[in-house]
């Protein structure tokens, strides 16, 4: 545990380090394709108050200076299989990245959405030393919660305070200066597996870059695709990727919940592959252009060629209906909708005062999906695009960027974790020096 | 080569569909390693009476092919090995030839490899060094497997009958031929054939450069330090020579002369305008002396700084005229006054500028004559009251700059009207007025002193004295003298 504490400490500092430096580069390690943003800090925002423009969420203080977009190759449900071949896509692109930007970037943020994400709520409660709440309070009653069992070869990936409670009074988001005698605080703990982490640091670092932070794709599109009102009184955001099928459950502006179910768009595609006997890629075409998940009489009526590409090109001109087509891809996506239903209701998403959900990710465009997800999700479902930051380019605002739009607003304002705070004096000779100085402080 | 004798599990199609031999030949072995087009259907021989040499002759279009010159080199190169492996049936085996057409028409027999081949071989050296002996052994080892060519060429030369003929027919087209390409060239094309998926992630390599490139320090001294280095470098290494220096200084000035001495900048003369006599004798000592003479190494500037320098002249202009004469337009300064120092008399101007020495009073009688030191400042002035004090006429001597402040009026007979520092001019023509009024200056009157505006004054000469002090004496009291008032 203090081993963790250890690596995220220096991993924050290495994130204000390119903060100083004004350039970091956030990946998004996903299992269709890996994108890579260059991102320039100019510390305040330039743009003046009669512009219109407020300090917003913190993306203002940052802009777009490079872009690039590779096709994912070695990574399977958002896990890394293959390093070396996940190692030259990450080359591909940041170096193309760096090319726009004409800039070299040393930091990198990176998310990824598989390697079983766990989330697990944790309280703690101190008695507050001072009448009043220090810092020194908070990093007590972070490290007083307790520490479930994980499981061997887990890592924590994140650790938020979510909720702080002062005597009787909860839901304090900032106690610190406040007067109360007993200090209680829930935690969202997020755990995945340690080999997954180490899988990408390997790969990044075999780039010649540094980690500077690492953070759940859920939970970056979450914050990209929520609005600041979803956030806040709750909402589920569910980003449909090509591997995996990542879901972060958002309150009080803290994620309280995330998960991942390991069938995305890909399964989709494997499926119109296997069932019209087509090409990866043609299949991955058919679903792209004709792709949807009602059928309507008038898709009885027309009619897609899938050029079966087996050489034969006279005699192999095989076509579907498109009613065939969502046929195949259909069950693919309720199976996966239900998945996520199952794992909302684990997470008791029922009892939130709001249930608005979110689709985002690339998988989350076929027509109509919209409507299936309404009939197993809930009534109030929409589908979501990132926010707009400034200099993404155009190619690059699509759902399917929601989680690397959301990075990088976590890199601008990474929420408060649990290593954000000192770790609180635990040997003896630190605890009586303490003591001493505050005997000082109070009768001097 | 590759695609000249196909590989098995080549998947490359044939060149030329025209193989009519080809697929009869390799009827008997396997299935032939390659595939072919739906066009080769046209050409292919339906039956028996196809095979036969005379109507395949006819029926190849060959002299459009001779004529293409990428065909006639791929022939060259399907051909290469035969002429070394005179061993029958090896060289020509149909499925070497198979694959460009054209060969394929000529039916490989006996004859033709007496006929034919023999001056192939010689030309192939000719063409200088690629044929080597070993060469065809390498040859055939690189386009990899070696097919049993003998046991293949044993049923085509007895199937082909009319042989003899058609090899006569088809030896021009041969001798046509370039010879082979190269081994290296081959190697080229053998690396080049391969042809998997370019991967599109940068090597290591590659992306480790880019960000060094990308890092601005290396930026910068690739792209300006080092080439300014280089450039001062290189500059510096020519020029520790001193040879070498004063060879470009060389240069330079003859380059530089070579334009100034053109006719186009030449000076031939000057013209000296507005000027009197003595100052243009002075003028002419100061310009130039020898013409022509180059306008670039005419210092205009200073040549008019020099000529303003002299006394005489108020303003200069210079400039080069069209025909090439320069110009040099005088205004002279004139003088108003003259100046009595202790160096003797100088004429002055309005400004108090010296113009000239002055060896008599007489010379310029015209002239007012001031005196005392200062008096070149207030020329104005004195002017002012030499032509107030005109109506005294030759009685007036000149004017005298007393304590650089106020000026005294010197008349014939030493006599002088002292005037105040403020109001001269008027306090003059008040002695004036009085002069008109009391002819106050035809009496015996040594000093008028006017310096206290309120107060006129009058000194009187010393007989002048004795002779009021004998008036007074003898006049009846109580009447006072006018001069005192």
């Amino acid at each position: 545990m203090t081993d963790l504490y250890r690596k995220q400490r220096a991993m924050r500092q290495l994130r204000r380090a390119a903060m100083q430096r004004g350039v970091v580069a956030v990946l998004d390690v996903g299992s269709s394709k890996i994108a890579c943003l260059i991102l320039r800090f100019d510390g305040p925002s330039r743009s003046r108050e009669d512009d219109g423009v407020g300090p917003m969420a913190g993306q203002a203080s940052f802009r777009v200076i490079g872009a690039a977009t590779t096709r994912s190759r070695g990574v399977r449900f958002g896990e890394i299989h293959a390093m070396q071949e996940t190692e030259r896509a990450v080359r591909t692109a940041l170096q193309a990245a760096q090319k726009m930007a004409q800039m070299r970037v040393d930091h990198v943020i990176a998310c990824f959405s598989g390697a079983g994400p766990r989330s697990y709520g944790l309280a703690g409660e101190i008695e507050v030393e001072d009448a009043t709440v220090a810092e020194a309070d908070i990093s007590r009653v972070l490290a007083a919660c307790a520490m479930p069992e994980f499981g061997e070869g887990r890592e924590v990936l994140h650790a938020q305070p979510v909720n702080f409670a002062l005597d009787a009074r909860s839901g304090l988001s900032d106690p610190r200066g406040q007067i109360g005698r007993k200090l209680a605080c829930d935690m969202h703990l997020l755990t995945v597996e340690e080999t997954a982490i180490s899988h990408l640091v390997h790969c990044i670092r075999r780039c010649d870059l540094e980690l500077a932070g690492i953070a759940s794709s859920a939970y970056a599109s979450g914050l990209a695709s929520l609005v600041e009102d979803e956030q806040e009184l709750g909402a589920a955001c569910i980003d449909m990727g090509g591997g995996a099928t990542g879901l972060s459950i958002f309150i009080k502006k803290h994620m309280i919940y995330a998960d991942s179910v390991r069938m995305g768009g890909d399964h989709v595609t494997s499926d119109i592959a296997k069932g019209l006997q087509v090409p990866m890629a043609t299949a991955e075409r058919i679903k792209t252009l004709f792709g949807g998940v009602v059928a309507t009489g008038a898709d009885d009526r027309e009619m897609i060629e899938i050029g079966g590409d087996s050489g034969d090109w006279e005699r192999d001109r095989r076509t579907v209906s498109r009613a065939e087509l969502i046929g195949i891809m259909r069950p693919r996506v309720e199976e996966i909708l239900e998945d996520v239903r199952a794992r909302l209701d684990a997470a008791d998403f029922d009892h939130l005062p709001s249930q608005s959900i979110v689709l985002t990710g690339g998988a989350s465009q076929i027509p109509g999906l919209d409507g299936l997800a309404a009939r197993i999700l809930g009534s109030q479902v929409r589908l979501g695009r990132p926010l707009r930051v400034q200099g993404l380019p155009q190619a690059a605002t699509g759902p399917g960027f929601s989680s690397i739009v959301g990075l990088s607003l976590f890199t601008a304002h990474p929420q408060d974790e649990w290593w954000d705070f000192e770790a609180p004096p635990t040997g003896y000779p630190a605890r009586s020096l303490r003591r001493a100085m505050r005997w000082f402080r109070e009768n001097w | 080569m590759r695609s000249l004798t196909p590989r098995p599990g080549s998947a490359e199609p044939p060149r030329q569909s025209a193989p009519a031999a080809a697929p009869e030949a390799a009827r008997p072995q396997a299935a032939p390693p390659w595939r072919l087009p739906p066009g080769a259907e046209l050409w292919r021989p339906s039956g028996p009476a196809m095979r036969s040499p005379a109507l395949r002759s006819d029926e190849a279009p060959a002299p459009v092919w001779r004529s293409s010159r990428p065909l006639r080199r791929r022939q060259g190169a399907g051909l290469a090995p035969a002429p070394e492996a005179p061993a029958p049936g090896a060289a020509s085996s149909p499925e070497a030839a198979a694959p460009h057409g054209l060969e394929a028409a000529v039916p490989p027999g006996p004859q033709r490899r007496v006929g034919a081949g023999q001056p192939r071989a010689d030309r192939s050296a000719e063409w200088g060094g690629l044929r080597a002996p070993g060469e065809a052994e390498l040859a055939t080892g690189l386009r990899a497997p070696a097919r049993p060519a003998a046991p293949l060429a044993a049923p085509l030369a007895e199937r082909v009958p009319g042989a003899p003929a058609e090899a006569e027919a088809e030896a021009p087209m041969v001798v046509a031929e370039p010879p082979a390409p190269g081994l290296r060239l081959r190697l080229r094309r053998l690396r080049r054939a391969p042809s998997r998926p370019r991967d599109p992630a940068p090597s290591r390599m590659a992306y480790r450069l880019h960000r060094l490139w990308l890092t601005p320090l290396v930026r910068g001294v690739v792209r300006v330090g080092g080439p300014v280095a280089l450039v001062v470098l290189a500059v510096a290494g020519l020029l520790s020579d001193a040879d070498r220096r004063a060879a470009l200084a060389g240069v330079w000035t003859e380059l530089r002369s070579g334009i100034e001495e053109r006719p186009e900048f030449q000076v031939s003369g000057v013209d000296i305008l507005g000027a009197s006599a003595p100052v243009r004798a002075a003028l002419a000592a100061l310009a130039p002396q020898e013409f022509p003479v180059s306008s670039f190494r005419l210092d205009l500037d200073g040549l008019r700084a020099e000529v303003e320098a002299l006394d005489a002249v108020a303003r200069a202009e210079l400039r080069v005229r069209a025909d090439a004469v320069l110009e040099l337009r005088i205004e002279e300064r004139v003088p108003v006054a003259i100046w009595r120092t202790d160096d003797g008399l100088k004429l002055i101007d309005a400004e108090g500028r010296r113009v000239a020495r002055l060896l008599a009073r007489e010379a310029r009688a015209d002239l007012p004559l001031l005196a005392g030191l200062g008096a070149d400042a207030e020329v104005a002035e004195a002017r002012a009251l030499a032509a107030a004090a005109a109506p005294l006429g030759d009685e007036v001597v000149g004017f005298v700059r007393m304590g650089e402040r106020r000026w005294d009026v010197v008349l014939s007979g030493d006599r002088r009207i002292l005037l105040p520092g403020q109001g001269a001019l008027s306090a003059l023509e008040r002695v004036l007025a009085l002069d008109q009024a009391q002819d106050l200056l035809a009496r015996d009157v040594a000093v008028v002193d006017m310096r206290l505006p309120g107060r006129p004054t009058v000194r009187l000469s010393g007989a002048a004295v004795e002779e009021l002090r004998r008036v007074r004496a003898t006049a009846p009291a109580g009447r006072s003298g006018g001069p005192t008032r």
